[in-house]
């Protein structure tokens, strides 16, 4: 009867072994762009993998723009911003389950864009 | 009273068989330890596809067989396997006792047993269950290329895949239980066929070197086969658990297998899963290598024998790759679905010179995707390709005995089938559609043969003739590459090929005197080409830096070989093997550059395309040589080393000057590449404590290989010598503890075969010091 009882919990196991897949786990992506104030065109991913333009007029150096989504490992990320008057500058930032991801900056600057894009990785 | 009755049977039945000129074997089967009789030993002997099993008094019996010499292989699973030689040369019956000891003993005793009597008149070797099951081993191809003139082509985590005496990829065939083939579907090779089976599944891996063994399909250079654990019929109901629980250190690795296998005489089964997570390693220099991977698996057999003499045997096996890194390639292996179905059906004893008719049907398919996501491009652009590749067919086979002589004959059919898509995603240019690639063209082969082999004793001699017939038919899409405008890069529409191949073989084994023999056989196997060297479309699949194009145009290759072996036998000084050969190959194909105004690459940093072509001959040659000591009261020992010299007699080198090809250079006889150096192996064994603890002490030693391709600018690789210890402690019949550590000197050293890491010269090294350790329970 032991025999038995070994034989089914041994089997409910080796059933568990093969469903162990672990599904791609969503992440917290946000991309963020900041130290600009004469305005930017931002081009970004979104969470259902279009890509959509917005113009944006900070009203300081000092205002964030933000764009959060869920993302499954693997998936594209990518956030552009250009700005038109190259006297000032720009920082686009990627950040993972709120750490910083990826980065790119620009200042004073005769390339006008940025551009921080790669993968979501796997953990 | 119950021995008196056997004893009159046994002179009954002896007094029949007398009468018929024939031949029966049979004793009995104890455990060494209590001399207790063991029950449902599975006897068969080698070669001819026949057997039985013991009965609960531990007796067996074999009859009807023809005067020969026989080999039995005795196998249990809580028992060591052993082989005995029978010289059955007259009519009559012969008693084999025999005493299995638990499996705490060393495997080194079962390599000694299966080297001493090996039937075949070539090179072959077997890797036991147990030597896989206590070593800190990952992959088959990892076990494999532990093994003198065996090695691996490595460029990630796992997915080593086999050399075998400088022949690789489809001049090997590897196949599963008798006949299933896998299909991998990286263009890459990131997973051959042997990727695709777990090592802890395994019950046995048999090596067949040469084109020799042409029962199994087109034979070029070997045959690797891979043998999983079987369900098998009991006498009375039974069930049967064993669960490993493995741990490695330096990778962070852990494995789980847990096995069920049990049943009656009519219905018996065997379900089985693993699972393997490990992560990245350092090598002996401190050096962080990319080498993550996770499998896992399950596979279920079921066995039905409605009547004695017939078997079916159903088996279905899914497994899975997960994030496996390849740090020598441009992409990891992002998930890999593989699964295997099989049926199996034999009948035995149909009549007097008719002994068994055996039927396979199988079916595999692989889904395999690949990305360069975590690689540093991946933010410029995102590649991502998809592969599915299937491989189904059968072989039907029958096995006679008319008056002495051993034939078999039968068909066999194999259909792979291959097709997928490259994505690539600018997504510095998210406005840019998408770049789609279609990689495989549908691309399809039908392999349709015959083959027949004959076997005889006469005399001191046992001489074998084999020979095969081969229709090979191919065909794809047409191949044309276009740039994203929609100009024609390349265009090819004659892709169908059809081939008719010859294969033949004979060999003689000859017992000159008691305990020396000398094999000699002599061989010609032909392949046609794989789908890669007939349809791939400029992708940098091979050795060098160049894009590859496939020739639908090519011939087949085939392989001209002579094997002479020659081994002694003594009790008291143990078994002495040695070998040589000498192979030489016509229509060898490898690859020649193309023009670019022939086509033009099309992957950045390589230096040009490639087409595959036929070069007239090349010729390999090389040795082996095996020793396996008696035991001498608590010590063994074995030897064993390998060297194979590839000659290509009429090379061409391209002149490289930064970066660009500028000409090229007759250079007449040049290594061929890829080839490992000399290495040899030696282990130690002691027993410390008689079927309770022993230890194993190895010591590898690979030579510098310098001896290499010019043509190929190949690199010379430096020697090593590696250390290993283990322990194997038997706590009771039940729970058994191997562990032990491997590098102990923690050298920084890497193998020939082993790719560069991708955009570099820099190696891939092997893991440094490394410790592990197995629980192995069995109930």
């Amino acid at each position: 009867m032991k025999k038995y009882i070994i034989l089914t919990i041994l089997s409910l196991s080796l059933i568990g072994i093969s469903s162990c897949e672990k599904n791609d786990e969503a992440r917290k992506v946000v991309y963020q762009i900041s130290d600009n104030q004469s305005g930017f065109e931002v081009s970004y991913r979104n969470a259902s993998g279009e890509v959509k333009k917005e113009q944006v007029i900070p009203e300081s150096k000092e205002d964030v723009w933000k764009y959060t989504f869920e993302a499954r490992e693997g998936e594209i990320i990518y956030v552009s911003g250009i700005y038109d008057d190259v006297t000032t500058g720009i920082k686009v930032q990627i950040l993972l389950d709120g750490k910083l991801f990826k980065e790119k900056s620009s200042l004073y600057d005769t390339l006008n864009y940025v551009i921080v894009s790669g993968t979501v990785p796997f953990e | 009273m119950k021995e008196t009755l056997i004893t009159i049977l046994f002179l009954l039945s002896s007094f029949i068989l007398f009468a018929q000129n024939q031949v029966v074997i049979e004793g009995y089967v104890l455990d060494k330890e209590n001399q207790e009789p063991i029950d449902q030993v599975s006897v068969e002997l080698a070669g001819k596809g026949t057997g039985t099993l013991t009965n609960a008094n531990g007796h067996f019996k074999i009859e009807n067989l023809p005067p020969g010499v026989y080999n039995l292989e005795f196998s249990h699973l809580s028992y060591i396997n052993v082989t005995r030689k029978t010289n059955a040369k007259k009519a009559g019956i012969y008693r084999v006792d025999v005493m299995m000891e638990a499996f705490v003993s060393t495997l080194e005793e079962v390599k000694i047993e299966a080297k001493s009597f090996q039937q075949q008149t070539y090179k072959a070797e077997k890797i036991s269950r147990l030597e896989i099951r206590e070593s800190a081993v990952r992959d088959i191809g990892d076990i494999i290329r532990r093994t003198p003139n065996l090695s691996g082509v490595r460029k990630g985590a796992i997915g080593i895949d086999p050399v075998m005496r400088g022949f690789k990829n489809k001049q090997l065939n590897v196949m599963v239980n008798g006949g299933t083939r896998i299909e991998g579907g990286c263009p890459n090779r990131m997973d051959p066929a042997v990727a695709h089976i777990e090592a802890e599944d395994i019950s046995e891996i048999e090596i067949l070197k040469g084109p020799y063994a042409l029962r199994y399909g087109p034979a070029f250079g070997g045959v690797i086969h891979l043998k999983t654990v079987k369900p098998k019929p009991y006498t009375r109901y039974t069930n049967n658990i064993t669960a490993i629980q493995g741990f490695e250190s330096n990778w962070n690795g852990r494995k789980q297998h847990l096995s069920i296998d049990g049943g009656n005489h009519m219905v018996y089964y065997n379900i089985s899963g693993n699972y393997k997570k490990y992560g990245n390693y350092s090598a002996g220099n401190g050096q962080e290598i990319s080498s993550s991977f996770t499998k896992y698996n399950y596979a279920v057999q079921l066995g039905v024998s409605p009547v004695e003499n017939q078997q079916y045997v159903f088996s279905y096996d899914r497994s899975y790759g997960r994030n496996v890194n390849f740090p020598a390639l441009p992409m990891d292996e992002r998930s890999d679905d593989t699964r295997l179905l099989s049926f199996d059906y034999t009948i035995t004893k149909i009549s007097d010179a008719w002994d068994k008719m055996r039927l396979k049907l199988y079916h595999s398919d692989v889904h395999h995707i690949m990305d360069n996501k975590e690689r540093p491009f991946s933010d410029t652009v995102v590649a991502v390709s998809d592969i599915t590749a299937v491989n189904y067919g059968g072989r039907l086979e029958s096995f006679f005995n008319i008056g002495g002589q051993n034939i078999t004959a039968g068909i066999d059919l194999e259909n792979i089938w291959k097709n997928g898509q490259r994505t690539k995603n600018f997504i510095l240019q998210p406005n840019l559609p998408l770049k789609i690639e279609d990689l495989w063209k549908q691309a399809r082969i039908i392999n349709a043969g015959f083959y027949s082999s004959w076997n005889q004793q006469l005399g001191k001699f046992d001489l074998t003739f084999s020979a095969r017939l081969d229709f090979n038919s191919a065909r794809s899409n047409p191949l044309i590459l276009k740039k994203m405008n929609g100009d024609v890069l390349y265009e090819n529409v004659n892709t169908a090929s059809n081939y008719t191949n010859v294969s033949i073989s004979g060999g003689l084994l000859w017992d000159i005197k008691e305990n020396w023999g000398l094999g000699l056989t002599l061989g010609r196997g032909v392949r046609s080409p794989d789908l890669t060297e007939r349809y791939i479309i400029l992708l940098p699949v091979g050795y060098d830096r160049y894009d590859y194009l496939g020739n639908p145009g090519l011939k087949p290759e085939a392989n001209h070989q002579a094997d002479l072996k020659i081994y002694y036998e003594n009790e008291k000084t143990g078994y002495f093997e040695a070998n040589t050969f000498f192979s030489y190959v016509t229509n060898y194909i490898t690859a020649q550059l193309v023009p670019e105004s022939y086509v033009q690459k099309q992957t950045q940093d390589v230096l040009g395309v490639k087409e595959f072509y036929n070069e007239d001959r090349v010729y390999l040659y090389g040795f082996e040589f095996s020793y396996a000591s008696p035991v001498w009261g608590k010590f063994g020992m074995t030897a064993s080393g390998a060297v194979t010299i590839g000659i290509n007699p009429d090379a061409t080198k391209y002149i490289i000057e930064s970066g660009q090809v500028t000409g090229e250079e007759k250079i007449g006889r040049d290594a061929l590449p890829e080839i490992p150096p000399f290495e040899s192996n030696i282990d130690f064994i002691y027993k410390i404590i008689e079927n309770k603890l022993q230890t194993k002490a190895s010591v590898r030693m690979v030579a510098a290989q310098e001896h290499v391709s010019d043509a190929f600018y190949e690199e010379a690789t430096p020697g090593f010598v590696l250390a290993d210890l283990s322990v194997n402690y038997m706590y009771s019949k039940n729970l058994r503890v191997n562990a032990g550590v491997n590098n102990i000197f923690d050298k920084a050293y890497y193998e020939h075969l082993n790719r560069r890491i991708i955009g570099s010269m820099q190696p891939l090294y092997e893991p440094g010091r490394l410790f592990f350790v197995n629980l192995i329970l069995n109930i």
